[in-house]
């Protein structure tokens, strides 16, 4: 049994451990289920290929969050040049697929606060996402980003001033 | 602090509300066709960079090799004379006019052959004359009989501290030198490139 035989199975299980994490930072981006499924799957693939430098658990998610989130970026601005190119109309920010039970207004709220997370730079929206993924385990998201924990806290206190500027100015227009 | 408290309201209000988004799952298929696409993947190579790290190791040395052997190669071959000389030719010098440390061993009449070895009791650090401290089995050293009167001469004279025409060659080389002789250059004849004939002709 070679060495390479013994990375099989270890992947297999950081597959398991981090497939739903994959998954939801790719979805956070492009708010497509099999855009999201395609993206997290490349991003697998690839870490697979660099497996053997990847077998710490800590190392492993922090480079698949990374590359998950640069390869949704890429996919969202090819849709968007594929897009313009092909002159369809297609709404700036995809909420995610609101459920029967939400309403209109709910619906456009989301609309609003996806077009503002969209908007926001790459160093605050991972972190704002990841933050939500992760139930706020500050911890967490700073071993996925390799950050102090110090900058993922300014990142997402200067994340949220942004969103909450932009959302207030919403709501105020709706109130007018 | 209606606009603080406003403000928490709006962010634990975005946090909600980007939590709920995010709280879905992939399908249950997703795994599965992770598995297929790795599967379909070569297989992870660790450290890839050995073998490469490994044949320039090998041609590294080989190049060293090859570059060192040739040189130690090129070094004569030295050791102490512990036989007393044999028969030689044209012998005209006595036994101490020989260097210490240096001997010769005749081997045949065309020419001799001067083997030198590491002499323990010479004095010296480095250079031809000296001793040696190692043993290098290359070819001997084939020297022309004349070449070797030359040198007794030359080493018979240093001990002897007289001058000597050292640079009078022996006999037989200056027998067998000749005066060069003048150089005759041939003149130059240039001749007229010939028109072009016709029509006929081909360039």
């Amino acid at each position: 049994m070679s060495v390479d035989d013994h990375l099989e199975p270890e992947f297999e299980t950081r597959l398991v451990e981090s497939s739903t994490l994959a998954f939801r930072i790719a979805y956070s981006v492009l708010r497509h289920r099999q855009d999201a499924e395609d993206v997290a799957q490349e991003a697998f693939a690839k870490a697979y290929r660099s497996f053997h430098q990847l077998r710490d658990r800590d190392r492993f998610r922090a480079w698949l969050a990374r590359m998950t989130f640069r390869l949704a970026i890429d996919r969202q601005r090819m849709n968007r040049r594929r897009a313009a190119r092909e002159q369809v109309e297609q709404v700036v920010s995809n909420p995610p697929q609101p459920t029967v039970e939400q309403s209109a207004e709910a619906e456009e709220r989301s609309v609003h606060l996806w077009r503002a997370i969209d908007a926001l730079p790459d160093k605050l929206r991972v972190v704002t996402v990841l933050a939500a993924i992760e139930g706020h385990d500050l911890a967490e998201v700073s071993r996925l980003l390799a950050l102090p924990v110090g900058t993922v806290k300014w990142r997402l206190f200067a994340a949220r001033k942004e969103l909450q500027e932009k959302l207030r100015w919403l709501m105020n227009e709706r109130t007018k | 602090m209606a606009d603080e408290r406003t403000d928490e309201m709006t962010s634990s209000a975005i946090e909600r509300e980007i939590a709920q988004a995010l709280a879905v799952d992939p399908s249950p298929e997703f795994v599965a066709r992770v598995r297929m696409r790795v599967a379909s993947e070569p297989a992870p190579r660790r450290g890839w960079w050995m073998p490469v790290l490994v044949g320039a190791t090998a041609i590294t040395a080989a190049v060293t090799i090859a570059v060192v052997a040739p040189w130690r190669g090129s070094q004569v071959q030295l050791k102490p004379d512990s036989t007393t000389s044999t028969e030689t030719r044209d012998t005209t010098l006595p036994a101490d006019a020989v260097a210490p440390g240096f001997g010769r061993t005749k081997t045949s009449q065309a020419e001799t052959r001067v083997r030198l070895k590491p002499d323990p009791t010479a004095v010296g650090s480095q250079g031809v004359g000296s001793g040696f401290s190692r043993t290098v089995t290359e070819p001997e050293v084939l020297v022309p009989q004349a070449e070797i009167e030359m040198y007794r001469r030359l080493i018979a004279s240093v001990n002897a501290l007289e001058p000597v025409a050292l640079l009078e060659p022996p006999r037989e080389f200056a027998a067998d030198l000749e005066p060069p002789s003048e150089l005759t250059i041939d003149p130059i004849k240039i001749e007229p490139i010939p028109p072009p004939s016709g029509e006929g002709e081909r360039r």
